[in-house]
């Protein structure tokens, strides 16, 4: 592995050199065999446990009683037997629901676009043939430690999902739309961070060190060979991941205070089932409606 | 029990017979009113240029491509009247020109899947599992030379070894004519020639027909019993392969100034 | 060259139309009502700071423990339930077993429809469904998990069986294969690296869902995390979020390693 050889000794090196002997030894267990051994296990010691806990349960999941109860819960939710009309029948409902479906939206717009901006930013700080391999001439302790405490960052806003974010961030913010987002920023940054380094790492090199080569500085390498490559998939991810941003925003809402995810929780504290029917109604719109706004717009980046 | 001579037959059924038969892509014929008949047990190669319609003429034996017009019948029974799948593998078996074997699988796996016409739904899945029917695959591959690697998955062996296995497969699956689409021309030479002797030799033993289409005219005179020339989708010639002349030979590769019917 | 410079013109009216879906959103905020709490910066560094006081107690990792295995257990039991969800879905909705096309267009269509609506509502919004309809149970959440989860895996599954080179299966249907059998013998062996490499990091994604599905109240980390923030007992809070870190750190490895493997 060439990309080491000019960090010697520090402690970057010792960590890499380490995490090679452990990668050497991996095929004396057989990964596969032990990882399927695993799995069983896993697989089996959870639905014993899961079955063991619900057996516990005052009313168990798989039971007659759960089952009428299921049945009264969709009787709610469409509003039959009850003496007030359902929220769905009332328009002036709608038009609330439709103002915190365009709140939503924005929300979901706003999250998906700062995190794009953070990740634009900083992905060539955590892609490994930039900073460390073939693009990286002369790689010195300071690029080892850039790049490695962007891919900690990565990894532990990624691990981290929005609504633990949005906890922490209600803490901070007024409620609103911006916490909303700013979680989900958070969260989907990691991940469009780590998406799109891949994309990089996975580049044909050769003709950016022809860029090179031809005399080109580094910057100029970067922004010629390196980003135009990079872009259009970068873009790609970025729709595909406003998709499952759009379905997220209704759970970052039920703490953030943002668009439909908190009426959805009030309308259920209150019990107001035919009220939840349509906001899920409006929820269900706007992931359809994202859905086709995000396949449209993948279809001008190729 | 009949006694064989009470047989009204006459002489012995034709493994292949073709009359009449075309096939037309948008305007051009690709096989165009071909007559063809094969006796059981013979080895018959097509030559001709590229685009000539060799492939589509197999395709159209192995009925895997329906006839304009024309029919084509094997053993006196009309092909349009073969249901496919098991009744067709029974008759027809065919060995492509490559990259037609499952990669992820073993070439033990592969050669058995020779008798997924055979064999009923559960025993499929079943084989997938633990092999059934492996003597009978391992004799095929034994036969074909490579039986030391059949754990091996077919994705990692060599292009000759890739054929040889393709072999084993249609050998297992015990067709009586063997269609094989220029089953050597994507190796080298002398694994070329190896590998389409054993073809012949494993079609000779069993007396199956063999029918190919071939690129290397000298690989096919030597090794076939019979070569049909064609050219735009017409037959230029059909004799012995001992037969063909060096005039038949530049008719039927010389290069068309101007395209005629 | 028109294809190319008709590229860059689609290309430029997407980074247009990015823009401006920025600055509406930024302009779609309050920010005249003031975005911050009046002791917003302070709770920011107590909250920051509190990473460094970690609560390391003998009763909160125990805790830990309990809630991390319990996660996991949702993320494993909601898995396999998808699976049986999404892989009969994926096979039937990739149209491979049909032969002719119109019927085979008329499944698609079905079934793409069937698993968008599975995909389309967030598991947490299922589990309290669930919860509101039948009450606390650790199935509720294996049920919400598994709803969306089989709909992505059944997309990803039928998206991968429609597109296996189509030459080794021609030579399996010559053998005098079904469609069924073509199945078994040439799409599932050609898939099956890709698929178990997919669902594998779905299973990372599992984790991640099953912390989020315990703030209903079932239990596992992120309840552990809610009410630790709850009582405002930051240090706690940061013991559950580092431990959640690193189950998933581990299980990434894990997925990493067997991918590296199974992939050739």
């Amino acid at each position: 592995m060439e990309c080491y050889c000019t960090a010697k000794d520090h402690p970057v090196k010792i960590l890499v050199r380490a995490r090679l002997a452990v990668r050497s030894m991996l095929p004396l267990l057989g990964v596969v065999q032990a990882s399927f051994a695993l799995g069983t296990l896993l697989l089996l010691a959870s639905w014993l446990f899961i079955f063991e806990w619900d057996r516990q349960q005052r009313v168990p999941f798989l039971s007659a009683e759960s089952a009428t109860r299921a049945w009264g819960f969709v009787k709610d939710l469409a509003g039959v037997g009850k003496v007030t009309s359902p929220a769905y029948a009332d328009s002036s409902e709608w038009w609330r629901g439709a103002h915190l479906a365009y709140d939503t939206l924005a929300m979901s717009v706003l999250a998906i676009m700062l995190s794009g901006t953070a990740a634009l930013a900083t992905f060539l700080l955590g892609a490994r043939n930039v900073m460390l391999g073939d693009l990286a001439p002369n790689a010195g302790l300071a690029s080892h430690s850039v790049f490695l405490v962007v891919r900690i960052t990565w990894a532990f806003v990624r691990s981290v999902p929005e609504l633990v974010w949005a906890l922490i961030i209600v803490f901070i913010f007024t409620p609103g739309m911006l916490p909303g987002a700013l979680a989900l920023a958070i969260h989907n940054y990691g991940v469009l961070g780590k998406l799109t380094s891949e994309v990089v790492e996975g580049m044909d090199v050769k003709p950016i060190r022809a860029l090179q080569a031809a005399g080109a500085g580094r910057a100029t390498m970067l922004l010629y060979g390196v980003l135009p490559q990079a872009l259009p998939r970068f873009l790609t991810y970025l729709l595909y991941r406003w998709e499952v941003v759009i379905r997220t925003t209704i759970v970052v809402g039920f703490v953030a205070a943002g668009g439909l995810g908190m009426e959805f929780r009030l309308s259920m504290s209150n019990f107001h089932y035919t009220s939840v029917t349509l906001l899920l109604g409006w929820y269900l719109l706007l992931v359809l409606g994202v859905d086709v706004i995000s396949s449209q717009l993948r279809r001008l980046t190729r | 029990m009949q006694p064989r001579s009470a047989s009204l037959n006459v002489r012995p059924a034709l493994a292949v017979s073709v009359e009449g038969l075309t096939k037309r892509f948008g305007i051009t014929s690709a096989v165009n009113d071909v007559e063809l008949f094969v006796p059981p047990g013979q080895a018959i190669a097509f030559v001709g240029p590229s685009g000539a319609g060799k492939t589509t003429l197999l395709e159209l034996i192995a009925g895997s491509v329906s006839p304009d017009a024309g029919r084509v019948s094997l053993y006196g029974q009309d092909l349009s009247s073969l249901k496919p799948g098991r009744e067709l593998a029974s008759l027809v078996g065919v060995v492509a020109q490559q990259y037609d074997l499952v990669p992820n699988l073993s070439a033990l796996q592969n050669v058995l899947a020779g008798r997924l016409g055979a064999w009923g739904a559960w025993k499929s899945i079943l084989s997938l599992l633990a092999p059934r029917d492996k003597p009978l695959a391992m004799r095929a591959l034994e036969r074909v030379g490579i039986a030391g690697r059949a754990e091996e998955r077919a994705g990692r062996l060599s292009g000759g070894e890739q054929q040889r296995v393709a072999i084993a497969r249609v050998v297992v699956q015990d067709p009586k004519i063997i269609l094989a689409d220029e089953p050597v021309s994507s190796l080298d030479p002398a694994r070329a020639e190896d590998v389409l002797a054993l073809l012949v030799s494993i079609a000779h033993e069993r007396k199956l027909t063999l029918i190919a289409s071939m690129h290397a005219i000298d690989l096919a005179t030597r090794y076939f019993d019979r070569l049909v020339g064609l050219r735009n989708g017409r037959i230029l010639f059909d004799c012995p392969a001992s037969d063909v002349t060096r005039t038949d030979l530049n008719a039927l590769y010389k290069i068309e100034e101007e395209r005629g019917g | 060259m028109a294809s190319v410079s008709k590229l860059m013109e689609s290309r430029r009216l997407l980074m247009i139309i990015l823009l401006g879906a920025l600055a509406w959103s930024l302009a779609s905020v309050e920010w005249k009502d003031g975005v911050l709490h009046t002791r917003g910066i302070s709770a920011l560094g107590e909250i920051s700071g509190a990473i460094f006081k970690l609560d390391l107690s003998g009763e909160t990792l125990g805790k830990l423990l309990i809630a991390a295995w319990r996660t996991v257990a949702y993320a494993v039991a909601g898995l396999s339930l998808a699976l049986v969800i999404g892989l009969p879905l994926g096979i039937v909705g990739s149209g491979v077993l049909n032969s002719s096309a119109n019927k085979r267009r008329t499944v698609q269509t079905l079934v793409r429809f069937i698993l968008g609506f599975l995909r389309s509502i967030h598991e947490l919004v299922w589990a309290w469904l669930f919860v509101a309809a039948i009450g606390l149970s650790p199935l509720a959440a294996v049920l919400a998990l598994a709803i969306p989860y089989g709909g992505i895996l059944g997309r990803i599954y039928s998206e991968l069986f429609q597109d296996v080179p189509e030459a080794p299966l021609r030579a399996l249907r010559n053998a005098g294969a079904s469609e069924w059998r073509v199945f078994w013998y040439g799409r599932l062996p050609a898939v099956l690296p890709e698929l178990i490499g997919y669902t594998f990091y779905r299973f990372e994604c599992g984790i991640r869902s099953a912390t989020v599905l315990s703030f209903v109240g079932l239990g596992g980390l992120g309840y552990q995390i809610g009410i630790s923030l709850d009582d405002l007992a930051y240090g706690r809070a940061w013991t559950f979020i580092l431990g959640l870190v690193g189950l998933i750190v581990l299980v990434e490895a894990w997925s990493a390693t067997v991918r590296r493997k199974i992939i050739l």
